[in-house]
């Protein structure tokens, strides 16, 4: 059992020393001192979460930069998702549109979709998403995706294993 | 990260090995026709440790996520070309692009009917029977509800098309609902294409009774206009009301079914934009024409079971280059020079 579970002292400190320069780091970023304030929070929220790490940390500012970049990453690829979903909604004939309650639930659905998939290479992910959101054989995607049916099996075992390892 | 995340939660890290094999399990279940000893062999290994299950569940969950949005809204959102995973850099120009990018939306439009009763998916075609023996065939991308008693129309099977396109072989009285209007018929045969902004109906045999929507909602007896007898006949239903046009597709053999029911797509001197445009509602995701090549026109039969073929053949008919991003995103364009 190790007890060097760094206090909320030391996220503090932290804080206190870091915060400027990592504004102004996002800020330039993101062109938008808003999501830049934003953003830093939601770093520290991070350290916090992840605090038992923090006595191995040597270099603070990589450290932050690296789970702030991160964020960043995530920021643009939810933004791009909701403006896709807006559009495909647009385009929806009216009776058939979806309510705002049940949008929502569907945007929060894909975004968990969408982060799981994010990091898989495209073969990988297309192929996944051809046998989920058209349900096509592994046949018919080999043959659309110009690969052999065992390509295609390695694919979805890996799309899967990915979303496995992926951590909750 | 990863991990010290799993211990913020109390939970182990997953096993890379246990992960793979509940992968492998996951991609065999998914190949279909999965009979009862391979799901107790399944169920066995899952047994086996609350890490078998664990991995078990957490792939379960992309497919319970799946099964929460529509295939349409869920295309349209997750097969956005390089959706931010080439960095931020990439995703803000990306950001920046996406105006024009718009018409990533207008295939969904089409291809809407997740609520309805009976639908094809892009590329499917099918037909049913309804209680009185009519025939209502569904070309891809449609939905219709039915429901067998519409007092207001004299007891006649009402029909309503949310999307698509279908064919009717009426035998009894029935009723096409459309957003424009209807299209009434006792015994005939008829198309009825749904499209945005219109909705197109042609007459191969019998007679029909088209009523534009307007006329539903007024007060006063609803205006009848009858489409010719002789078949085929076509009208258009808009906002503004009816409007004949004549015989439909000069030329047609007698029995004029449409060609989509025998799968095929006829060309004639059409405009390739217009030719992508058609093609586009067989195939899900988004397949467009560069306004370079619109104006280019070809000729000829096509088979829309194999729309990937058509899109390879035709280089070899026009100076196209068929360009493929991803597997929903497929522009014809112009032929680069070489060199």
């Amino acid at each position: 059992m190790p007890s060097s579970t760094a206090t909320p002292d030391v996220v503090r400190d932290l804080y206190a020393e870091h915060q400027g320069w990592l504004h102004g780091w996002l800020r330039k970023k993101l062109d938008s001192t808003f999501d830049a304030a934003d953003l830093v929070q939601d770093t520290f929220v991070r350290v916090l979460r992840h605090r038992r790490e923090l006595p191995s940390v040597r270099e603070p500012r990589a450290y932050l930069v690296t789970i702030a970049g991160r964020l960043v990453t995530n920021l643009y690829r939810r933004r791009s998702l909701e403006r896709a979903f807006e559009e495909a909604l647009a385009a929806m004939p009216e009776p058939l549109a979806p309510s705002p309650e049940q949008q929502l639930l569907i945007l929060e659905a894909l975004d968990e979709i969408d982060r799981l998939l994010n990091a898989m290479p495209d073969g990988v992910r297309d192929a996944f998403l051809l046998a989920q959101l058209e349900q096509m054989p592994y046949a018919d995607i080999a043959a659309r995706m110009g690969v052999s049916v065992r390509t295609v099996q390695r694919h979805i075992v890996r799309a899967y294993e990915q979303i496995i390892l992926a951590a909750p | 990260m990863t991990q010290a995340a799993e211990h913020a939660l109390g939970a182990d890290p997953i096993d890379r090995r246990i992960a793979r094999e509940a992968a492998l399990w996951l991609m065999r279940m998914g190949e279909g026709g999965s009979d009862a000893a391979m799901q107790a062999a399944c169920a066995d290994w899952r047994a086996r440790s609350q890490m078998h299950e664990r991995a078990w569940q957490r792939a379960q969950r992309i497919n319970t996520l799946f099964g929460q949005v529509p295939a349409d809204l869920a295309r349209g959102a997750l097969a956005r070309p390089n959706a931010g995973r080439r960095g931020a850099l990439k995703a803000l120009a990306l950001l920046i692009a996406a105006g024009p990018l718009g018409w990533a939306g207008w295939r969904s439009a089409r291809e809407q009917g997740w609520l309805a009763e009976y639908r094809t998916a892009a590329g499917e075609r099918r037909a049913i029977t309804l209680a009185d023996g009519t025939r209502v065939h569904l070309n891809t991308g449609s939905a219709v509800d039915v429901s067998y008693r519409d007092w207001a129309e004299g007891g006649a099977t009402l029909v309503q098309l949310r999307a698509g396109e279908i064919y009717v072989e009426a035998l009894a009285a029935c009723t096409v609902r459309t957003r424009q209007g209807s299209v009434a018929a006792r015994a005939a045969h008829f198309n009825v294409r749904q499209e945005a902004e219109q909705c197109l109906v042609d007459v191969s045999q019998g007679e029909v009774t088209l009523r534009p929507a307007y006329a539903e909602l007024d007060t006063a007896p609803p205006r009848r206009l009858s489409a010719p007898a002789r078949a085929p006949a076509r009208a258009r239903l808009d906002a503004q009301g009816v409007h004949a046009l004549g015989a439909a597709g000069a030329g047609a053999s007698d029995a004029a079914a449409p060609d989509w029911l025998r799968g095929v797509l006829q060309a004639r001197d059409l405009r390739l934009d217009a030719f992508v445009a058609e093609l586009a509602r067989y195939r899900p995701g988004v397949l467009r024409c560069d306004p370079e090549v619109a104006h280019l026109r070809l000729s000829g039969t096509f088979q829309l079971d194999n729309i990937d073929g058509i899109l390879q053949a035709l280089p070899a008919l026009l100076p196209v280059q068929v360009r493929t991003r991803t597997a929903w995103w497929v522009v014809v364009g112009p032929r680069e020079q070489s060199a």
